[in-house]
Formats: structure tokens, sequence, C-alpha cells
């Protein structure tokens, strides 16, 4: 990748963009945005796979599974 | 800014930091096509221009709506990205619905994807160093760590140019299905296409030519 910033009046070059961003602190802003993982304590099996497949059909189809769309 | 016709959403960016120009016409023709490219009173910080042969685009009308921030090249089968984004799309405001445009082209919806985390407080950039990681990283830096969980690379687009109107790059696919061969000139000019030769340059101001690897 190759980026030049107009506003900084800099260039970058692949990793020295993602270096860019760290040291501006936007990554660390987003990381304190996150909802830390927590252990459940429900047990899970593991599911057959005709379940599986009945779980997976047409996943992310629009209005077939999810009422959002 | 969107327009609907018929059932087609068309998009158009009035954005206080970009204008864009887009006409079925030669690169070459441009100026002609738009006078105010050729009036040298005109001020600019950038231009970015793409230049590319589509049927695809010629036979499918709603495919001419302008890309916001996006330039691109080739298209690929991009459904599990689209299934993937839709199903998080659950979990996103309604107000930013529909996320992607229904029968979208792959190019569509990698623009809504960057659009939507270029919007979201994220360079666009970051945006797209996101949805377009390198394909062997080496040392996973913590921003790529970090966005690898947010969001899987896209497939799709080949060879890309992006702007802002604040920031302007090109990356290639992760794939590295098309040479980006990049030149640099002593006069700042940068020149980033799928084929050399695409601007007639001198030699002798060349500073810097190669070509770009894979998700890089």
């Amino acid at each position: 990748m190759i980026l030049a910033d107009l506003d900084l009046h800099q260039f970058f070059e692949n990793d020295e963009i993602c270096a860019f961003s760290i040291r501006s602190g936007t990554i660390r802003n987003l990381i304190q945005l996150d909802t830390p993982l927590e252990a459940s304590a429900m047990r899970l099996t593991p599911l057959d796979a005709s379940e599986l497949n009945r779980l997976q059909h047409r996943f992310g189809s629009r209005g077939k599974t999810c009422g959002w769309f | 800014m969107s327009a609907w016709l018929g059932a087609v959403r068309l998009r158009v960016s009035i954005s206080s930091a970009t204008m864009i120009y887009k006409a079925l016409c030669a690169g070459r023709l441009l100026k002609e096509f738009y006078p105010d490219l050729a009036d040298r009173s005109s001020r600019h910080r950038l231009r970015s221009s793409i230049s590319a042969t589509r049927p695809t685009c010629c036979r499918r009308g709603p495919l001419l709506s302008l890309f916001a921030c996006w330039a691109q090249r080739r298209d690929q089968h991009h459904l599990g990205n689209r299934a993937r984004m839709e199903a998080r799309a659950a979990t996103l405001p309604l107000d930013v619905y529909p996320v992607l445009t229904e029968g979208g082209s792959d190019s569509t919806s990698l623009d809504e994807i960057v659009e939507l985390l270029a919007h979201n407080g994220r360079t666009v950039a970051e945006a797209v160093r996101m949805v377009v990681p390198p394909a062997n990283p080496g040392n996973l830096s913590s921003f790529l760590q970090y966005s690898g969980d947010c969001m899987e690379p896209w497939d799709g687009p080949a060879a890309l140019a992006f702007t802002d109107g604040h920031q302007v790059g090109a990356i290639l696919d992760r794939n590295g299905l098309r040479p980006l061969p990049i030149c640099v000139d002593d006069q700042g000019l940068v020149v980033a296409g799928s084929e050399a030769g695409l601007v007639d340059m001198d030699p002798a101001s060349i500073l810097h030519s190669g070509r770009s690897a894979q998700g890089k």
C-alpha cells in the first residue's frame, strides 16, 4: 500500500500506515470500547451434523432466517 | 446523497472534500466532457483517476453509480464477504441500513464497507487496510491483530485506488491477481496502474519505480 496524507504532508508505505495508526492512538481508543469476554458457565455439547446444517441453512440471506432484513 | 431509479438505489458523493467526475469516454476526453477540468484557474490538492473497460458496467446501468471513495479493477465473487457482512449487520444501528446495496457488484460492496468504516472513527487508509490486510504479514502488528478480529479480509477488486480528499493511496489485492507497477517522478507525480507505461514519463525524472506485492 502506498499512501499520501495531504493533511500531514507525509508519504506512507505498507506497514508504516499501521505503525502510524498505532502511534496516533486510534487503535487504543477502539480497544477501550471493547467489552471483555467472560467465560460462560454454560456447558456446551457438540452439535450433530444435521442440526448444524439446519442452523446454517440460508445463513445471512435476506428475510429468511433473520428478522433484521 | 442517494436517489432511487426504480428499485435500485444510486449513490452520489456530495462531499466537501472530494468531487467525482465520471463518464463513459476515453480518459483523454474527460476534460472535454467536463470543461472545468481543463480550466487552469481551478485548484485542487489531488486528482485520482481510474480508466477501465467495463463491459459489465455498460450493460448494467446501476453500476454506473459513482463510488464514494473507490476506484477499482476486476470483478470476482465476493458472496461470502457479503453474507458475513449481512449477518453482522444485525449488530449495527438501524440508521446505517442497508449496509450493502442489494445486487451490488464486488466493488460497490467494498466501497460501501470502506465508507462505513471510514465514517466511524477510522481513516480511509485504516479502513482499506482492515479489509485488505497483507497476505503474508510476517509479524502481526497490533493494528492487524485488532482489525483481524473485527473484519475478515475481503476478496474482489484487484488493483485498488482510493481517496477521501485527505488521503490518497493504492493497494494490490491479497491474491496479487494483477501487477501494480508504481512510478514516482521528481515532480511528485505518482503513477500506479495495472499496466506499466500508462503515462509517458521521462526516464531521467523517475525517482522510484517498482511493483506492489500481494496485499501491499
